[in-house]
């Protein structure tokens, strides 16, 4: 009984211990490997840290995709509709339902020149789609 | 009129299932054959009257029946027959009928297929079914009606199915993963009969096991399904995103895993009987809420319907109803399925706690990454924004599965109760080997080790080795049981090698081509030999020709629907056992140039080969003789107690 | 007795995990409800603009629009969540409960008078926005949208989505009435 005793002790505190070294790892490890979302007007503002991984939206300046004369590297701007505008380049094919003035999120880094570059641009497959993070935006610039 | 009438006889659905959860209910509760067996005629009926309702929303679809709000919402006249039918379970209204169809066949099998079991048990299992049943069936004609008429200004063309969707992988896919997420309601429903009944024995979880099985064989099909599609269609060569929908779909499946390992202690142990009724529990728990999470708009995702928070609403009360109920019926009942069992050392109960409790925490840690950005949403206030991507799921993911795959080559091995040191000890040799062989191959093949891979790769083969071996030396006494586990366990190494060396030795390079030129990608050259246009019912496009090695052909295209105007990419993809050869096509550039990316992907095959093995084995070990046996002689105990 | 209680305890956690979880998705929900209501020019003047009326090729510009309360309405022939909110904006012009204004939003001409002679026109006016840039400036998401703006063209609610009855009865209309009512 004694050793019976003993053993259910053991597995409770190896549980328990097990469960707390998860949390604490998840937790550390979402700290890690979050990415933050910025919006227009926060990227031209400065207060975001260069060359992090971070994910950026808006929408796609109406006339402003131009693809690079060589690769498949192509440049566009993303604007949240009022002032602030900032220049997305990104290397590869864009996702089908990415269109001028539609909204778009780029993840990738910010370089010290203001141009985002970018590793994936996202679009989604809906016509009437607006990324959550966008509907946001324009509260975020109200007063 | 035919929507009319499919409207109707979903509501005769919602009307049996009334019936099947009274008389299920107080059937087994007044201990009455009589009401039990009106509970199984009801069921019968349910299915017919369901069929009917989604049969005729099929007619809709294929007369091009606009009036009906949802057709015209998801159809087109030109669209071919087939997509019109799949057309119906495209978006969320047809879909749910779908589902609450296929919550009627689960229920018409268990009330038809399961006379052996107890009388109270299966009363209580068809009441809890027919529960679900009512609630999906009132959720889909009080918020989400798929036959709603769209009258007076009927359109004469519709809006076209989400040219996405208009694929082969799109047609059977979302019907899997509803047999798979209902399934799994079936299960649930023997945790509550079992609280209910106070009453959990080897007998009951014998019983339950196949349905554990075909439930977990369906969901596979369908994630694998999802997964491949996603491969092929969305035109970059990703066969995994962690996407919140991807989440929702596989937390229910870890869970179910975990469900499938506990049940077999509970079975031949007696033993973990709480927490195999807490785990039928959670798994549906988890498939409610990820129907949660993708119908009610709570997280974006490439695949969420569209969003609506009425829906959401309502769904959210299902969820906390279902789920939340059973949990309170188990934290007040489930002390009396207390049980005491004894194992030392590396026993198997032991690794199978260790599988689920792996488990567990896999699931915890996605739906901590799943549902984080909104709990910091709401600490932080709406101001910022955040996701949680891929970096974080492989992070946690992988290490938890390296410890998996670790315990999982020692089961074959293990004993019951005890394991002798002397066969662990002789396991490990193996694992000395598997290593040897894992980084030596690379290093042969000159690509450079890479030591995670040769890590995951080791313990693929140590994993094959072991049950090779186990298997060879039972070679007399073999169960279906025990080769259905070894055939799902190297299903399972096989698609670990699969995702380590994708994951690592992909090579993807992206260019601008004239015609007549070409790419080098991982040492053979693809030339563009032509770009055609090409045009279909619903689309116009180009179409080219990429030449590489000795006589190797690949037409990848890019197409436009003119109904949505939306573009998508056909990928041309060689498959082959060993690697996978994917072209993406982005048509025209300037100068006459076409864009073009060429990926080289090894092993890519063997992420979705060894799933459906493992799914395939489910099956296998479902056809043991002991499940069959059973059935007679519990037939004479059945009216006994 | 106390190691009943123990274990009873334990059989509890899994209930108090999901209280959590429901609390979260819960939150989550009334944020993503609260999202659907952004507020892109509300109680801002609407945007000026210069354009044509779809239904007669006339110039159309901001100050047309002043004098009256307007729905203006975001459409377009493509929309397919459009038609589901036509029957609402049919019934509204033909109470003549308000003067409902429609953006043509990226269409084609054709395409926009075809629809409209099928599904019938609630529309006073039609702007013509075939380039999407005055939807650029009134922050458009896509179709369709709604504004109710006032005699003084200040954008006073909004619905991004199809405009339900709902919508209409529980936030436009109480707004209206009470405006009527002041003047």
């Amino acid at each position: 009984m004694k050793s019976h005793r003993r053993r259910k002790l053991t597995i409770i505190i190896f549980l328990f211990v097990g469960s707390l070294a998860t949390v604490l790892i998840s937790i550390f490890a979402l700290q890690n490997y979050i990415n933050h979302f910025y919006l227009p007007d926060e990227i031209v503002s400065g207060e975001v840290p260069l060359e992090r991984k971070i994910r950026a939206g808006g929408f796609v300046k109406p006339g402003s995709v131009v693809h690079e004369s060589a690769g498949l590297g192509v440049q566009f701007d993303i604007t949240d509709l009022n002032d602030a505008t900032f220049r997305v380049h990104y290397e590869g094919i864009l996702p089908s339902l990415f269109r001028e003035g539609q909204g778009a999120i780029v993840a990738g880094r910010l370089n010290k020149n203001g141009i985002f570059a970018a590793s994936h641009v996202f679009a989604k497959h809906d016509e009437n789609y607006v990324p959550p993070e966008l509907k946001g935006m324009v509260e975020h610039d109200d007063p | 009129m035919i929507p009319e009438l499919g409207h109707f006889s979903a509501f005769l659905g919602l009307m049996s299932a009334v019936g099947i959860a009274l008389f299920g209910f107080f059937g087994a509760n007044q201990n009455r054959a009589s009401w039990v067996d009106m509970s199984i005629r009801l069921t019968k009926v349910q299915v017919a009257v369901l069929t009917l309702s989604f049969l005729l929303l099929i007619t809709a679809f294929l007369d091009d029946d606009f009036s009906v709000l949802y057709v015209a919402n998801n159809s087109n006249t030109a669209l071919p027959w087939y997509y019109k039918v799949s057309g119906v379970w495209g978006a969320h209204e047809g879909s749910f009928l779908l589902w609450t169809l296929v919550t009627a066949v689960w229920t018409v099998l268990v009330a038809t297929r399961a006379r052996h079991i107890s009388l109270k048990l299966h009363g209580y299992v068809l009441g809890t079914l027919g529960v679900l049943s009512f609630m999906f069936l009132a959720f889909l004609l009080f918020s989400s009606n798929p036959f709603e008429r769209l009258v007076p200004n009927v359109p004469i063309q519709g809006a076209d199915l989400n040219p996405v969707l208009q694929d082969i992988g799109q047609i059977i896919h979302p019907p899997m993963l509803y047999i798979g997420y209902v399934g799994f309601g079936v299960t649930f429903a023997f945790g509550i009969a079992a609280l209910a009944t106070g009453k959990i024995d080897s007998a009951w979880a014998r019983w339950a096991r196949p349905w554990v099985n075909i439930a977990w064989l369906f969901l596979t099909i369908g994630i694998v399904l999802g997964s491949w599609w996603a491969y092929y269609e969305l035109g970059w060569g990703g066969w995994w995103f962690w996407d919140p929908v991807e989440n929702a779909s596989f937390m229910p499946w870890l869970a179910g895993t975990a469900l499938i390992h506990s049940l077999a202690a509970t079975e031949k142990r007696g033993a973990f009987k709480n927490w195999t009724i807490l785990l039928t529990l959670l798994t549906f728990t988890l498939v409610l809420m990820g129907a949660f999470l993708v119908r009610s708009g709570v997280l974006s995702s490439v695949h969420a319907f569209a969003v609506d928070p009425q829906r959401g609403l309502i769904l959210l009360t299902i969820f906390v109803l279902v789920a939340g109920g059973s949990l309170v019926l188990y934290a007040f009942r489930a002390h009396t399925l207390n049980t005491q069992v004894q194992y030392w050392g590396v026993s198997r109960e032991l690794l199978l706690l260790i599988n689920n409790a792996l488990l567990v925490i896999a699931v915890f840690t996605i739906l901590l990454g799943t549902l984080y950005p909104l709990g910091h949403e709401w600490l932080v206030g709406g101001d910022k924004k955040l996701s949680v991507g891929e970096p974080y799921f492989n992070a946690m993911f992988v290490p938890i599965m390296l410890l998996l795959s670790f315990a999982l080559a020692i089961a074959p091995i293990s004993r019951w109760k005890h394991t002798p040191m002397r066969l662990v000890l002789n396991a490990l040799i193996f694992l000395g080997g598997s290593a040897v062989v894992a980084l030596l191959l690379p290093w042969i093949l000159a690509d450079g080790v890479h030591l995670g891979v040769s890590c995951a790769v080791a313990l693929a083969i140590w994993i094959m080795v072991t049950h090779a071996i186990a298997c060879y030396r039972q070679r007399n006494a073999l169960t279906l049981g025990f080769i259905g586990m070894s055939v799902a366990h190297v299903g399972f190494a096989i698609a670990v090698i699969g995702v380590a060396v994708t994951s690592v030795y992909t090579e993807s390079k992206d260019a601008r081509l004239k015609i007549g030129e070409s790419l080098e990608v991982s040492g053979t050259d693809y030339e563009l030999v032509s770009v055609q246009p090409t045009e279909s019912q619903n689309f116009i496009g180009e179409r080219a020709r990429f030449d590489f090695g000795v006589q190797g052909s690949l037409f990848p295209e890019r197409r436009f629907y003119s109904i949505r105007e939306h573009i998508t990419y056909e990928a041309a993809i060689a498959p082959g056992i060993f690697k996978d050869r994917y072209i993406t096509f982005a048509g025209p550039m300037e100068n006459d140039t076409w864009g073009v990316e060429i990926q080289d992907k090894p092993f890519q095959r063997w992420i979705w080969f060894g799933a459906v093995v493992a799914g395939l084995a489910a099956l296998i070990a479902m056809l043991d003789k002991r499940y069959r046996r059973l059935s007679q002689r519990d037939l004479e105990t059945r009216y006994s107690e | 007795m106390q190691k009943r209680l123990k274990t009873r305890l334990l059989l509890v956690t899994p209930l108090v995990g999901f209280g959590i979880l429901v609390f979260f998705l819960g939150i989550g929900f009334r944020l993503g409800k609260h999202n659907v209501h952004p507020s892109a020019v509300l109680n801002d003047p609407f945007p000026e603009f210069s354009s044509v009326n779809l239904l007669d090729d006339e110039r159309i510009r901001r100050e047309d629009l002043i004098g009256t309360f307007r729905l203006v309405n975001v459409w377009a022939s493509w929309c397919t969540a459009c038609v589901e909110e036509h029957d609402l904006l049919l019934e509204l012009a033909r109470s003549g409960t308000i003067s409902i204004i429609g953006i043509n939003y990226r269409d084609q001409a054709e395409d926009a008078k075809t629809w409209l002679y099928e599904r019938g026109n609630p529309y006073e006016k039609v702007v013509v926005d075939a380039q999407g840039e005055i939807c650029v400036d009134l922050g458009v998401y896509g179709a369709p949208e709604s504004f109710l703006v006032d005699p003084e063209g200040i954008v006073r609610a909004k619905q991004v989505g199809v405009l339900t009855r709902t919508v209409w009865l529980e936030e436009f209309e109480p707004w209206l009435e009470t405006q009527v009512e002041q003047n």
